[in-house]
C-alpha cells in the first residue's frame, strides 16, 4: 500500500474505540491468529477500508486474555518465526455473542434516528 | 495472506508461567508484528531504514506499548496465581471436610477438645477485657492516676482516701494533674411521690467530668466552683436512674429531686456506658463549708482521690513532685496537725502514693487474672499436645495414600499444606464452639456464684474478644497441626509402601517418641496447674480460718439512712434509734441488737482522726501523731457481734447526752498508745474536751481477713449523735431471712418511710470480701480439672497405641515364653516411666513459677508440702490408671493372633 492509500483509508473509517474488542472477537471466530494475522484479516475483509491504530491492538488482545475470553498460545509461522497465537474461549465466544447481539440494537437504534421522517 | 490460519502451529502450549519471563514474551510479540511489516515495506520497494522508520510511525510508541502490555500481563499473572493458590486451598479444605465427616465420632472428640480449651481462654480473655483493659469507656486512661495517703505507722485502713482539704490542695496543682477530683459515696432517701426509696449518691470535689472525660447524654456536669457554699443544689443523674425513676424524658432536665428534704435540680443525664462509681446514681458536688476545711476535718480521710496527669507526667515524677507537695504541708500545718512531718526515725511519715488507676480499679483481680492467663494457655497448651498427638496417629493411618502421593512426585508442600487446612478448620470449628462454650460458662458461674465472680457483671462478648479468640484458634491450629503436617511430608515411600503401617520405619520411631513427649508435657502442665490449685485452696482456707474478732454467725445486718427534714436534727435521729433499738431487741428471737456508723465488711465509710492523750508527760514528737478509727456504736453492738470485753465496762444508758463524755478503746489502741500500764480511766481528747476511757474491746477485723488491725475508739451515739447513717446488727437464734425479714417490719412499724437496705447476714459479708480469692480458687481448679481429664487420657492414648502397634512383638514375646505378667510389667514401666518424667517437669516448672503466686497466697508458701503432696498424688493415681488399663489389654492379648497380625 502507498502511503496515500494509506491516508485516504485512514480518512475513511476511523474506528470507534469499544468496537475494537468486537472485531477482534469475530475475527479470531475463523480460528486461532497471532495479533498481526487479526490487523491482515481486518484489512482483507474490509478491503482496505478499515484501519486499525496498530498500537492499539496488543493491549487490548492482552485484556481480553486477562479477561479470559481469548487463551494464548506460543506457535510457529509458516515462515518458521515464533509468534504468540490467540484463540477465543468459551467464555470468548459467549461474549462474542454478547457484544453482537448489543452492535444490533445499536445500530438499530442509530437507524431508527437517522432515518426518521422530517428536517433534513 | 500470510498469518497462519490455524495451520499447524506448533501448539506448545505454556503460559507465563513466572513474571521473569513476561517482557521477553513480550518483547518477542511485538518483535515478530514490527518484523513482518518491516519485511512487508521492503518488499514494496523501501529500503530497511524507511522501512523501520514508517513502522514506527505506524505503531506508535514500542516502548511505551511493551510497557503497558508488561503490567497488563503482570497483573494477569497474579490474578492467576491467586486463583491457582486459592483453589489449591479450595481442594484442600474439601478434602478436609469429607474426611470430617468421615470419622464424626473422631472429629467431634477434637472439636470438643479444642473447644474447651479454647472457650476457656475466652473466658478469661473477656474478664481481662473487663477489668484490666477498658474497666471504664473514658478516653486517655493511662493518664488516670489515683492518688492515695499512706502512713505506715497509722495503719491507715483500705484504700488511702484522702482529705477534703488535701484534695482541695492538689486540685491546685494544675502543672500535676490536667483536672483531679476527690468524691465520697453515700446514701440519701428520695422522696417524691410513691415509695420513698434510698438512692446512691457520690458527692465530688474538684473537676470530676474533667478527669474522666464526662460527655453528658443530656444537659451539662457540674463545674467545680458549684461546690462553695450558697451556690444552687444541683445533681447529675446516671442513665439507670433517669429511666427506672425518672421516666426516661428529656425533660427531666430543670426537673428538681428531693433527697435528703433537700432539692436538686437537675442539670445532666449521663450516658448509659459511664458508672464510675460502679453503684452510684446521682452525682452532686460535696459542699465545700468552713468546717470541711477546718484542721479538724483535715485529718479525716473519706475522699478517693482521681487525677488525670498533664501529658509528659510519669508515675516517677508524679510521685516526686507529690513528695514535695507533702513538706510543703508540712510546714504549712507544722503546730496544728503533725502527721506531715516526717518522723524522728526517718521512716513510715507520711507520703502520697500514686497508681494507675486501672491497676487501682482491678485491686487484687490484677494479679488474680494474670496468673488465671498464664493458667488458661497451658491448659490450650494441653490441649494443643493432645490433638496434635491424635492428628499425628490419624495420619499414619492414612500412611498409605500418603506414601503413594509422595512417590508420585507431589512436593511436600501440598502433602503438609492439605494436613494443615485440615488442622485449621478443625481448630475453627473448635473456636466457634469455644465461644459459646466460654461465654455460657460465664454467664452461668456469674448467676450461681455471685459473691465470687461479681467481677463477671461487668463482662461482654465484643469485637475484641472475638478477635481474640480467632487468633487464639489459628495459633492452636498452627501448633498441633505443624508436627502431624510435618511428619506426614517427611513419610518415607518406599520403606511404608513396603512395610504396612511403617512400623519399623525412622519416622514411626520418631513419631513415637513425639508422642511420649508430648505426654510428658501434658503431665507436666498439668502438675503446675494441680500444685498451684491445691496452694491456693489451702490458702483460700487459711484466710477463712482468720478469726475476724467478733462471732459472724446468727448476724444479720442492714443499712438505714435517716435523711431528711425529719431527721435533721441530732435529737429526732437519736430518738429514732433508741425505739428502733427497742422494737427489734423485743421481737422473738433476737439476743441482741446493736448500732454502729461502721458495720464490718460493708462498704460504710470508717472515719478516722488523729487524737491526743490527755495528761501526757512529754508532747509528742511531731510526726509521731497518734491516730485512731472513729466508729460510734449503740445498743448492744459489742454483744450483737460477739466482741469480747477486755478491761472495765461497756457503754449503758446512763452514757447519755448530758452525762460525762466516755470512749471505749479497742485492744489494738491500748496495746500501741497505752502499753505498760490499764487505759481504764485515762482520758483521751484535748485539756478542755477530755473524754475518759471506760473499757476496752477486742479489736476486730473490720475490711479484710488478711491485713493488720486498725486502732479504733467507740463513743456513744447519745454522745456524738452527728452521723447521718447507721448500721444494725442483729444477733438471733432464727435463720437469717426470718430475721431479716422481722428486722425489716420492725423498722416500717417505727417509720415506713425509712429505706433499709443491704441486708445481708454478716457471714456473708466476710464470704464476699474473699470473692476474688474464690473466683481464683474455683476457676484454677476447674483448669487443673480439664487438665487432669486431658492429660490422662492423652496418656491413656499413647499408651494403649503404642501397645496395639507392638502387638506382633508382644505375641513373640509370648510365644517365647512370656507369662502375662510380664507384659503388664513392660507397659507399666512404660507408663510410669512417663509419669515420673512429666511430673519431675512440671515440679521443676512449678518451683520455677512459685514466686508468682508468692504475692497472692496468704498464711502458706508456695511450697507447701500438704497442697503439694495432695496434687502430686492426685496425678500419680491418675497416671496409675491410665497406664493400667492398655497394660491389662496388653496382657490378654492371645499370641496366635498377635503372630499373624500384620
Amino acid at each position: 500500500m502507498t502511503a496515500a492509500t494509506t491516508r485516504s483509508a485512514r480518512e475513511e473509517l476511523d474506528l470507534l474505540r469499544g468496537t475494537l474488542d468486537l472485531l477482534i472477537l469475530k475475527a479470531l471466530s475463523w480460528g486461532p491468529m497471532h495479533g498481526l494475522a487479526v490487523l491482515r484479516w481486518l484489512e482483507h475483509v474490509t478491503h482496505q477500508r478499515l484501519q486499525v491504530e496498530e498500537g492499539a491492538l496488543y493491549p487490548a488482545l492482552h485484556r481480553m486474555e486477562q479477561k479470559g475470553w481469548l487463551d494464548a498460545e506460543w506457535g510457529i509461522t509458516d515462515k518458521n518465526r515464533k509468534a504468540k497465537y490467540y484463540r477465543l474461549s468459551v467464555s470468548g465466544r459467549r461474549q462474542l455473542r454478547a457484544e453482537l447481539s448489543r452492535w444490533e440494537r445499536y445500530t438499530e437504534a442509530v437507524a431508527l434516528v437517522l432515518s426518521a421522517q422530517g428536517a433534513r | 495472506m500470510n498469518g497462519g490460519r490455524g495451520m499447524g502451529p506448533e501448539r506448545r502450549a505454556f503460559r507465563h508461567s513466572h513474571a521473569g519471563s513476561v517482557r521477553a514474551d513480550v518483547d518477542a510479540e511485538l518483535r515478530f508484528h514490527l518484523e513482518e511489516r518491516i519485511e512487508e515495506l521492503m518488499a514494496e520497494g523501501m529500503t530497511r531504514s524507511q522501512a523501520e522508520e514508517e513502522v514506527q510511525r505506524r505503531f506508535g510508541d514500542p516502548a511505551r506499548i511493551s510497557a503497558e502490555l508488561e503490567t497488563i500481563d503482570r497483573a494477569t499473572l497474579r490474578r492467576r496465581s491467586v486463583a491457582e493458590r486459592m483453589q489449591g486451598w479450595a481442594r484442600d479444605a474439601r478434602y478436609a471436610m469429607r474426611g470430617i465427616a468421615a470419622r464424626p465420632g473422631y472429629a467431634l472428640i477434637v472439636v470438643l477438645t479444642l473447644a474447651l480449651a479454647i472457650g476457656a481462654n475466652t473466658a478469661i480473655y473477656s474478664a481481662v477485657q473487663a477489668v484490666l483493659l477498658r474497666p471504664l469507656p473514658v478516653a486517655g486512661l493511662d493518664r488516670l492516676y489515683s492518688v492515695q495517703s499512706d502512713m505506715p505507722s497509722l495503719q491507715l485502713e483500705s484504700g488511702g482516701e484522702l482529705s477534703v482539704g488535701e484534695v482541695v490542695d492538689l486540685t491546685k496543682r494544675r502543672d500535676l494533674f490536667e483536672s483531679f477530683t476527690g468524691f465520697l459515696e453515700g446514701n440519701v432517701t428520695l422522696t417524691q411521690a410513691g415509695e420513698p426509696r434510698r438512692v446512691a449518691i457520690t458527692r465530688t470535689v474538684g473537676d470530676f467530668a474533667g478527669v474522666f472525660g464526662i460527655r453528658p447524654l443530656l444537659g451539662r456536669f457540674y463545674a467545680p466552683e458549684d461546690g462553695e457554699p450558697g451556690r444552687p443544689t444541683v445533681a447529675v443523674i446516671g442513665y439507670g436512674f433517669w429511666q427506672e425513676v425518672m421516666g426516661g424524658e428529656p425533660s427531666v432536665l430543670g426537673r428538681t429531686i428531693t433527697l435528703d428534704d433537700q432539692s436538686y435540680e437537675v442539670i445532666g443525664v449521663l450516658p448509659p456506658e459511664f458508672r464510675y462509681p460502679r453503684q452510684a446514681q446521682v452525682w452532686t458536688p460535696y459542699v465545700l463549708t468552713e468546717r470541711a476545711l477546718s484542721p479538724q476535718r483535715r485529718g479525716s480521710y473519706i475522699l478517693t482521690g482521681v487525677g488525670r496527669a498533664q501529658p509528659g507526667m510519669t508515675r516517677e515524677s508524679l510521685e516526686q513532685q507529690l513528695r514535695l507537695e507533702v513538706s510543703r504541708w508540712a510546714e504549712e500545718w507544722a503546730g496544728v496537725m503533725g502527721m506531715y512531718a516526717a518522723r524522728e526515725d526517718g521512716q513510715g511519715g507520711y507520703s502520697l502514693r500514686t497508681m494507675p488507676f486501672v491497676e487501682y480499679l482491678a485491686g487484687q483481680l490484677r494479679l488474680i487474672l494474670y496468673v488465671l492467663l498464664g493458667a488458661v494457655s497451658f491448659v490450650l497448651l494441653i490441649a494443643c499436645a493432645n490433638v496434635a498427638s491424635l492428628q499425628l496417629v490419624r495420619t499414619t493411618g492414612r500412611v498409605k495414600e500418603i506414601a503413594v502421593r509422595a512417590a508420585l512426585g507431589a512436593g511436600r508442600w501440598p502433602i503438609v499444606r492439605q494436613v494443615m487446612v485440615e488442622s485449621l478448620i478443625f481448630a475453627v470449628l473448635g473456636g466457634i464452639l469455644g465461644i459459646f462454650i466460654g461465654w455460657a460458662t460465664l454467664r452461668v458461674v456469674s448467676r450461681w456464684d455471685v459473691a465470687s465472680f461479681a467481677i463477671l457483671r461487668d463482662v461482654r462478648l465484643d469485637g475484641a474478644v472475638l478477635a481474640f479468640t480467632a487468633v487464639v484458634a489459628v495459633l492452636a491450629g498452627l501448633l498441633f497441626g505443624i508436627v502431624p503436617a510435618w511428619r506426614a511430608s517427611r513419610v518415607e515411600a518406599q520403606a511404608t509402601l513396603k512395610e504396612a503401617g511403617g512400623r519399623g520405619t525412622s519416622s514411626g520411631i520418631a513419631r513415637h517418641r513425639f508422642l511420649q513427649g508430648a505426654v510428658v508435657a501434658q503431665l507436666a502442665l498439668t502438675v503446675v496447674l494441680l500444685l498451684g490449685a491445691g496452694v491456693m485452696l489451702r490458702s483460700l482456707s487459711q484466710l477463712l480460718a482468720v478469726d475476724p474478732g467478733f462471732r459472724a454467725q446468727r448476724v444479720t445486718s442492714l443499712q438505714i439512712t435517716p435523711g431528711g427534714t425529719r431527721y435533721a436534727s441530732n435529737a429526732a435521729r437519736v430518738a429514732m434509734y433508741d425505739v428502733v433499738l427497742q422494737r427489734i431487741d423485743a421481737l422473738p428471737g433476737v439476743e441482741a441488737v446493736g448500732i454502729t456508723t461502721t458495720l464490718p465488711f460493708s462498704d460504710m465509710i470508717q472515719d478516722s482522726s488523729p487524737f491526743q492523750i490527755v495528761g501526757d508527760a512529754a508532747p509528742i514528737p511531731e510526726g509521731e501523731t497518734r491516730h485512731a478509727n472513729i466508729t460510734v456504736v449503740g445498743g448492744d453492738y459489742f454483744e450483737a457481734l460477739g466482741i469480747p470485753l477486755l478491761r472495765g465496762r461497756l457503754f449503758t444508758a446512763a452514757d447519755d447526752r448530758d452525762a460525762p463524755q466516755v470512749v471505749i478503746i479497742d485492744e489494738e489502741l491500748a496495746n500501741r498508745y497505752f502499753p505498760n500500764e490499764d487505759p481504764v480511766g485515762r482520758q483521751i481528747g484535748t485539756a478542755e474536751h477530755p473524754v475518759t476511757i471506760v473499757g476496752v474491746v477486742g479489736s476486730i477485723r473490720q475490711r479484710e481477713l488478711a491485713g493488720g488491725l486498725k486502732a479504733t475508739r467507740f463513743y456513744p451515739y447519745h454522745q456524738m449523735p452527728w452521723y447521718p447513717w447507721a448500721g444494725l446488727t442483729v444477733r438471733g437464734t432464727l435463720d437469717p431471712a426470718t430475721m431479716s425479714a422481722m428486722v425489716r417490719s420492725a423498722i416500717r412499724d417505727v417509720d415506713p418511710e425509712l429505706p433499709v437496705f443491704d441486708l445481708t447476714p454478716m457471714q456473708q459479708r466476710i464470704e464476699r470480701s474473699v470473692g476474688p480469692q474464690r473466683m481464683a480458687v474455683t476457676v484454677l481448679a476447674g483448669f487443673a480439672a480439664l487438665a487432669l481429664a486431658l492429660a490422662v487420657l492423652g496418656t491413656y492414648g499413647v499408651l494403649s497405641y503404642s501397645t496395639s502397634q507392638r502387638t506382633h512383638e508382644l505375641g513373640i514375646r509370648m510365644a517365647l515364653g512370656a507369662k502375662p505378667g510380664d507384659v503388664v510389667q513392660m507397659v507399666l514401666r512404660n507408663g510410669i516411666l512417663l509419669a515420673t518424667a512429666g511430673l519431675v517437669t512440671g515440679m521443676a516448672g512449678y518451683f520455677l513459677l512459685a514466686r508468682v503466686i508468692e504475692s497472692m497466697i496468704f498464711g502458706v508458701s508456695a511450697r507447701d508440702p500438704v497442697a503439694m503432696a495432695a496434687g502430686l498424688s492426685t496425678l500419680i493415681a491418675a497416671s496409675l490408671l491410665a497406664t493400667w488399663i492398655p497394660a491389662r489389654r496388653a496382657a490378654r492379648v492371645d499370641p496366635v493372633v498377635a503372630l499373624r497380625s500384620e
